[in-house]
């Protein structure tokens, strides 16, 4: 029976020992050696039927097939282009099929795309798929950079947090799980939405941060 | 125009101290065995992936991180870990001929590519000012941004030198963590890097004379030091997640 | 409130532009706003002279050094200014170097040791930290700020001295310089990163300590008319203020300290 070393929550730093008498693997963010795992990257313990793991406080965006992710174009190769996605990889979107959804005047470097990871090769390059729902180039709009570990705290428990941001600015907003977040609506609504995104990151490790973020928009609702 | 920055005539001039040991205690005041004060912070860089700043014996460091990324096309060194610095004229004397070959070194040993196959990271060393232990503070800085970008890591490293100092009467001392002076005066500075859980050496940089002995001596004298400087690269995190609360 | 940043992209320059366009800008700023200034003095004690400037969340460093060497063969009695600003800096040195030129901000002339033989090299470095927009304006802070706090090394017998300083490198006041943007045909002042990218021109104004105008470059596309120049200057005038007010903030504390 492994033997936990450090509390639910508790700030730990690469090295920092979680377990000892481990069997089995290794979660991601974590290393075993021996039957000691320590931790490798800067994050909160995370304590669940005697196994620990690792709530990342930074750190790239690691595709997993099913994301609904939002990329920018890097490159156009003929039937594919390359879209970069925040991911230490890039990304590739075959052009075969669904030539409906592609910007009218044909795929540019820096235009922006809204796609789920259908999957990865071996070297990790995620391969997206823009057949979904709204999925396909994003033509209007604002997007904003979100560390890719403050995704989860803008959406919400069960999508509370996005969606009252939606209620209160009359906004069309979708979470890129990669870090990205689009926002669509009128001019005054997508600046207001964006605020609120931004005071969501700049406090996401706080409490009462959805009630906070409400008294915000609403106060600037009346003005 | 023929010029060259005139660095080693300025130290010259300098004047040299008499002795850098006396009464008992180093020029300071602080015992052969004391450390001096450090400052460590991360996450001040909002552009950079990872970014850190780290003060030490009059040397200010900052260290910003790009990565993990693939490497460019064209690019076939898969050196992991590629660092570069850059030394303005106004941070003031420094051999830094090799600092980027030996942090390459140190800091490839330490982070896990295993699950980032292709991947590099490019840490930039913005040298700001350079006073004593400049290797020392600059590893400091860099495990700390690569910490920042979320690279994955076998462990943070403490790094610290040691130096050996005379006395009026030419008795050698050794003495941690030097201050300006005695990073400028001394006869010998060796630099001492371990990692912060499991203490395993990762660099040991000696420029100068000293004996077998002293360099024992100094590695104990270094090993010493270690908890403290422990202490301070895990306190920068701590303190910047201080008001860490329950995620809804 | 840090404002949230935006993707570079194309459909956020056209998003931003328009906005512009509207005299609406991302983080809540009027057209002819500066966002907030911060200088701070001496961040490289080694240094003659040196500071940090901060315009929004762009970040930069300056430092002064001084070394005696020969003159510049067609200037035997003048000191000599060289201003470098990193690898690939080029373009950023230039500018500042053209700012502290024109305004003749540093004295040359007082800059001679022995005549024909030695002089004083002013050596200035300027490091961008983090870049969003604006930067050429937070240099001139900054490098500004290190010039009015620098103290002069002692030369003695053929060598520097530098653990005395015997007093102020001669700064005559401070001048300003204030970058503007040209956005579908309106003024803007304190350009983003973001909001550069959409800018059709740039116009850079450059103050005298007193106030007066010292230079007005102007670089992009197309022609700016005359009357547009001169809303230029009048924007920029009413900018130069805030920033102006930074490096007298900063020069005033490291004096007193």
């Amino acid at each position: 029976m492994a033997r936990i070393l450090v509390k639910p929550r508790q700030l730990v730093v690469p090295g920092t020992p979680l377990a000892s008498g481990v069997v089995g693997g290794a979660a991601p963010g974590t290393r075993l050696d021996g039957d000691t795992l320590y931790a490798t990257v800067v994050g909160l313990a995370s304590v669940r039927s005697g196994d620990v793991g690792i709530i990342p406080l930074g750190g790239p965006y690691l595709p997993s097939k099913g994301d609904i992710v939002i990329g920018i174009v890097t490159a156009v190769r003929g039937t594919w282009i390359e879209i970069d996605i925040k991911a230490p990889w890039s990304a590739d979107l075959g052009l075969e099929g669904g030539d409906d959804r592609r910007p009218e005047r044909g795929w540019r470097k820096g235009d922006a795309v809204l796609a789920t990871v259908t999957g990865m090769d071996e070297e990790k390059h995620a391969m997206l798929d823009i057949s979904g729902m709204d999925h396909g180039p994003i033509s209007e709009g604002l997007l904003i950079d979100v560390p890719a570990p403050k995704v989860a705290r803008l959406i919400g428990r069960s999508g509370s947090m996005v969606g009252m941001i939606r209620e209160l600015t009359g906004c069309t907003i979708i979470v890129g799980l990669n870090g990205r977040v689009m926002i669509q609506g009128t001019p005054g609504g997508q600046l207001l939405a964006a605020r609120a995104v931004g005071l969501v990151e700049a406090n996401a490790h706080t409490h009462g941060l959805t009630d906070a973020v409400r008294v915000f928009l609403e106060g600037e609702r009346r003005d | 125009m023929p010029f060259v920055c005139s660095w080693k005539v300025s130290a010259v001039i300098n004047r040299r101290p008499e002795s850098l040991f006396v009464d008992g205690r180093r020029l300071d005041g602080r015992a052969l065995d004391a450390l001096g004060t450090a400052v460590a912070e991360t996450g001040i860089i909002p552009q950079a992936d990872g970014s850190a700043k780290v003060e030490r014996s009059g040397t200010k460091v900052l260290a910003t991180v790009r990565g993990p990324h693939e490497p460019q096309k064209h690019e076939d060194d898969l050196t992991h870990v590629r660092c570069t610095i850059d030394v303005p004229s106004f941070s003031g004397p420094v051999q830094h001929d090799d600092l980027t070959e030996r942090m390459e070194g140190a800091l490839c040993s330490l982070v896990l590519f295993d699950d980032l196959p292709g991947c590099v990271v490019d840490v930039r060393i913005q040298l700001v000012a350079s006073g004593a232990s400049v290797l020392a503070t600059a590893l400091a800085a860099a495990t700390l941004a690569l910490a920042d970008a979320g690279v994955p890591m076998r462990d943070l490293v403490a790094a610290v030198d040691v130096v050996i100092v005379h006395d009026a009467q030419g008795k050698r001392f050794i003495a941690l963590d030097p201050s300006e002076i005695e990073g400028t005066w001394a006869s010998s500075t060796i630099t001492v890097c371990f990692t912060c859980h499991r203490g395993d050496l990762v660099l040991l940089c000696a420029n100068g004379r000293q004996s077998q002995d002293e360099l024992e001596s100094a590695l104990t004298l270094a090993a010493r030091g270690m908890g403290a400087v422990s202490d301070l690269m895990t306190d920068s995190f701590l303190r910047r997640y201080a008001t860490r609360g329950e995620d809804k | 409130m840090i404002p949230a940043r935006l993707v570079d992209c194309t459909v956020v320059r056209r998003t931003v532009r328009r906005s512009l366009a509207n005299g609406q800008r991302f983080d809540g700023r009027g057209l002819g706003d500066v966002r907030p200034v911060k200088v701070m003095c001496d961040v490289a004690p080694v240094a003659e002279g040196s500071a940090q400037a901060f315009i929004g969340m762009t970040h930069v460093i300056a430092g002064v050094r001084l070394e005696a060497a020969p003159p510049v063969a067609d200037h035997p009695v003048e000191g000599v200014l060289h201003v470098h600003a990193g690898k690939d800096g080029a373009r950023l040195a230039w500018a500042v170097e053209r700012t502290l030129r024109d305004t003749e901000a540093v004295d040359l002339m007082r800059l001679c040791i022995e005549p024909g033989r030695t002089v004083w090299h002013v050596w200035l470095d300027v490091r961008c930290i983090n870049d969003d927009g604006s930067l050429v304006d937070a240099c001139v802070l900054a490098s500004v700020a290190a010039l009015a706090t620098a103290q002069m090394p002692r030369f003695d017998g053929g060598r520097v001295v530098r653990d005395e300083r015997i007093g102020p490198l001669m700064v005559d006041g401070l001048p300003v310089t204030c970058t503007l943007g040209l956005v579908d045909g309106k003024l803007v002042a304190d350009l983003t990163r973001e909001e550069g990218t959409v800018a059709d021109a740039k116009v850079r104004v450059t103050f005298q300590p007193d106030g007066a105008l010292a230079q007005v470059m102007a670089s992009g596309r197309g022609t700016l008319s005359s009357d547009k120049i001169s809303q230029a200057v009048a924007l920029a005038k009413r900018a130069a203020p805030t920033l102006r007010e930074g490096v007298l903030a900063a020069v005033a504390r490291f004096k007193k300290a």
